[in-house]
């Protein structure tokens, strides 16, 4: 499976060559003159992304970060370890996230229903790492030196979109990207979660990232920093796509399951992520929030 | 001597509860006092900068590499740490999160829900104050805001939102209000009355409100508006604001008006509003016009004695007389004045202890409106042109605080410069206030008495000796007690006076004689 996204990609790179960039288990990262390209074998559909079976561990086909690769719209190849990866038999996937205008309305009704009860699911089963403390409510200041300097932030965040003001929301942002751990750290990864929220209720503060990303890549990871500004664009990993639709569709007995695949993506990016979709879902829908 | 170091892992990753593991257990190592290991992001390393993690190693870390980095007792404690950590990130990883502890969230939706609250208070750094009043004027609460180094900006939009909803935001650094007889901030425990205060200066109202509680009269609000509010570009929104409540409040027989010099056109327009505010209204703005007060039908004050000893006069009855050029009022509960026999032998004593090259006044200042008054009654007292060659400073100033308490709070500002002070050899008195209160430093005259005993041993022993002039703004029913504050005081050698403004001329009338020899006044 290919996000619509890459050859867009492929194509603004074409100027300069591909070279990977990191190697794990089951992901390749590959640095393009636009941002990171994405090769997973699991975990749904990347806006930067391709999904792809390379066997059980990707660090032993021979590939090394700074091996050169390049691209087409038929195909990906790092010659130096003989990989090739063809398109022509991948499916293609949008990773825009957009609500039909008819349904929007439907959608935050539905969420202002369900909010506090989802809340107390996410709190129950939240990681502790990351900001999972924000969003398990557990959180004394001075326990975690990251937490504490996202909170305020976060507030002022919130504040900022509840008022919509993009311009003081994308200040607060500034404060949060690059903060926590985690190859995307978690201020990157909350960010994220927001922006999908707003972008699936189509509210006007969705894009507010976009204010904040100006010299994104001297400020956090590189995957973060292209996260981010598929973000801003309104382009997100397909899991997001399937975690909101289960938040806002009409089947409460789902949730319990969603919150359960959210909270288990990575270390702590998951946590993160379902963190910023509840902000932004409560933000989006006019529900009360209380991140004080 | 505590050692910070760290190591770079280049474009390295490991999840992130693997690292607050690891982060973990490098802590628990021997003569390790913390560590950090994360991306070295920007926003990343502030964190480990405000921690005192940051080293020059990590200076040439980029976000998509790990910086482990390390507090320790010594360089060979640093090393083992960050060998260990070296080899946990070579290794497998491990799983799962640990348990947190929980406790209770404490939140403004709380605060709303169950209490019914109709007020926060915000006390966050700056940076963050203004979204946190914005939510809490969003909520329909009152603001007192505690936070200082918030910009101007924000403040004009802060008050604008809380006049069209029918709020009042106290601040920013509003350091004092009295509600319902409830103290937020550093306010003191003062008796309640019928008296309404109002101020655009933390520590004048809690002079005012205080001098009013020994004059045996009460406060019935005392309410901050923070000291920008009569600033041209805020436009005294919220002196305004205040002055409605309280010409509205039952409780309130008449209003006092304290801030320091407004400008020229707020001030008109408070005066015009306080003059059909159908209440008596005294009004101790420092520096001012008091023709322009007479004549808008209001009483002028030009000190805070002044203003509290005429509001109590007035709440309980009393006669009201003026005993000199500042407006220093005497009344039958005043403390001794200035030219009592007490004082006048205490002066004598510190200008026979002076060699003729100590002539200056040094004013180390904890509250910011005192020390405005202190330069106020020295320019009266020793002519304006004279008092600008003394020192008046205010440690409480934006200047000296940011990222460090309050000197109210932490009397370590104030003792180093005390110390420096004191090794001048033109300081002839070091003048300085003591301010109580809730939210003050438990004994700020014991930690201020054991830095003048060390400053003047230091001095005795170049031979020479200075004299300390100071008064305490507080209540014997403070958690400090006046009456214990000023002992200590007392027993480290201070001349003590009732109020700033009395101090401030004992002080002048030390040097007077010193400075003319000098050839430093005329």
């Amino acid at each position: 499976m290919i996000s619509d996204a890459v050859p867009r990609r492929i194509s603004r790179a074409a100027v300069e060559p591909l070279r990977v960039q990191s190697i794990y288990r089951s992901v390749i990262n590959i640095t393009t003159a636009d941002g990171l390209l994405t090769v997973a074998g699991e975990g749904g559909g990347l806006p930067n992304g391709i999904v792809a079976d390379l066997g059980p561990d990707w660090r032993a086909i021979g590939l090394h970060p700074g091996m050169v690769a390049d691209a087409s719209d038929a195909k990906l190849r790092v010659p130096d370890a003989g990989l090739e990866i063809e398109f022509a038999g991948a499916s293609r996937w949008s990773p825009r996230l957009a609500a039909p205008a008819e349904l929007v309305d439907v959608a935050a009704a539905r969420w202002t229903r369900r909010a506090a009860a989802t809340r107390a699911v996410a709190r129950a089963r939240a990681s502790a790492g990351g900001f999972g403390p924000l969003l398990r409510e557990d959180v004394p200041y001075g326990r975690d030196r990251y937490v504490d300097v996202a909170r305020p932030a976060l507030a002022a965040l919130i504040v900022a979109l509840e008022i919509g003001d993009r311009r003081r929301a994308a200040e607060a942002a500034t404060r949060l990207i690059g903060l926590g751990s985690g190859l995307t750290p978690s201020g990157d990864d909350v960010l994220v979660g927001i922006e999908a929220a707003l972008h699936a209720l189509a509210r006007p503060t969705a894009g507010f990232v976009a204010l904040a990303t100006g010299g994104v890549e001297a400020r956090t990871t590189a995957l973060a920093a292209t996260l981010l500004r598929h973000a801003a664009a309104g382009e997100f990993a397909e899991r997001l796509h399937v975690l909101l639709a289960t938040l806002m569709g009409s089947d409460d007995e789902a949730i319990p399951a969603a919150i359960d695949r959210a909270v288990a993506w990575g270390a702590t990016s998951g946590t993160d992520c379902l963190l910023g979709v509840l902000i932004g879902l409560d933000v989006a829908a006019g529900v009360h929030r209380a991140l004080d | 001597m505590s050692t910070v170091n760290a190591r770079i892992f280049p474009n390295s990753y490991r999840d992130s509860v693997e690292l607050m593991q690891i982060a973990a257990e490098i802590e628990s190592l021997p003569g390790i006092d913390r560590a950090g290991l994360v991306m070295a992001t920007p926003a990343n390393r502030e964190v480990l900068a405000a921690a005192g993690l940051l080293s020059e190693a990590t200076a040439s870390a980029g976000p998509n590499d790990l910086v482990v980095a390390v507090a320790a007792d010594d360089e060979g404690a640093a090393t083992q740490a960050l060998e260990r950590a070296a080899e946990r990130l070579a290794g497998p990883g491990t799983e799962g999160p640990s348990e947190t502890t929980r406790t209770d969230a404490r939140t403004l939706a709380e605060g709303v829900a169950e209490i019914g609250a109709n007020l926060a208070l915000i006390s966050t750094p700056g940076t963050y104050a203004t979204a946190e009043a914005l939510k809490a004027l969003k909520r329909g609460l009152n603001v007192f805001l505690f936070s200082d180094n918030v910009p101007v900006e924000d403040e004009i939009e802060l008050k604008s939102m809380a006049r069209a909803r029918g709020l009042l935001v106290m601040g920013p650094d509003c350091g004092t209000a009295i509600l319902d007889g409830v103290p937020l901030g550093f306010a003191n425990a003062v008796r309640r009355g019928t008296i309404g205060l109002i101020g655009a200066s933390g520590t004048g109202l809690q002079q005012v409100s205080c001098l009013i509680d020994r004059y045996g009269a009460g406060v019935s609000q005392a309410i901050g508006v923070g000291g920008r509010d009569l600033d041209e570009r805020v436009g005294g929104e919220m002196m305004l604001a205040a002055l409605e409540r309280l010409g509205a409040d039952p409780g309130t027989a008449l209003i006092v008006l304290i801030s320091k010099p407004p400008s020229a056109s707020v001030a008109e327009l408070v005066l015009t509003a306080a003059g059909h505010v159908g209440k008596p209204v005294i009004i101790n703005f420092l520096g001012g016009d008091p023709a322009k007060v007479t004549a808008a039908g209001l009483i002028p004050a030009a000190t805070f004695e002044a203003a509290a000893a005429t509001a109590s006069a007035m709440a309980l009855g009393r006669p009201v007389s003026s005993d000199d050029a500042l407006g220093i009022v005497a009344t039958d509960q005043g403390a001794g004045p200035a030219g009592d026999d007490t004082s006048s032998r205490a002066v004598h004593d510190a200008q026979a202890s002076l060699v003729p090259a100590q002539w200056r006044i040094r004013g180390l200042y904890s509250g910011g409106s005192l020390a405005g008054e202190a330069k106020l009654v020295l320019g009266a007292s020793l002519g304006v042109v004279a008092a600008k060659l003394h020192e008046i400073v205010d440690l409480g100033d934006d200047e000296y605080t940011v990222g460090r308490p309050h000197p109210m709070i932490d009397p370590r500002l104030r003792n180093e410069h005390l110390a420096a002070a004191a090794a001048d050899p033109s300081t002839a008195v070091i003048l300085l206030d003591v301010v109580l209160g809730y939210g003050a430093n438990a004994d700020p005259a014991g930690a201020l008495a054991s830095a003048i005993r060390t400053a003047r041993d230091d001095a005795a022993r170049a031979d020479r000796r200075f004299a300390v002039v100071a008064s305490v703004c507080g209540t014997s029913s403070d958690p400090q007690d006046l009456v214990v504050q000023e002992r200590r005081l007392a027993e480290a050698g201070v001349i003590l006076a009732p109020s700033n403004a009395r101090a401030a001329v004992l002080a002048a009338r030390i040097v007077a004689p010193a400075a003319v020899a000098a050839g430093m006044h005329p």
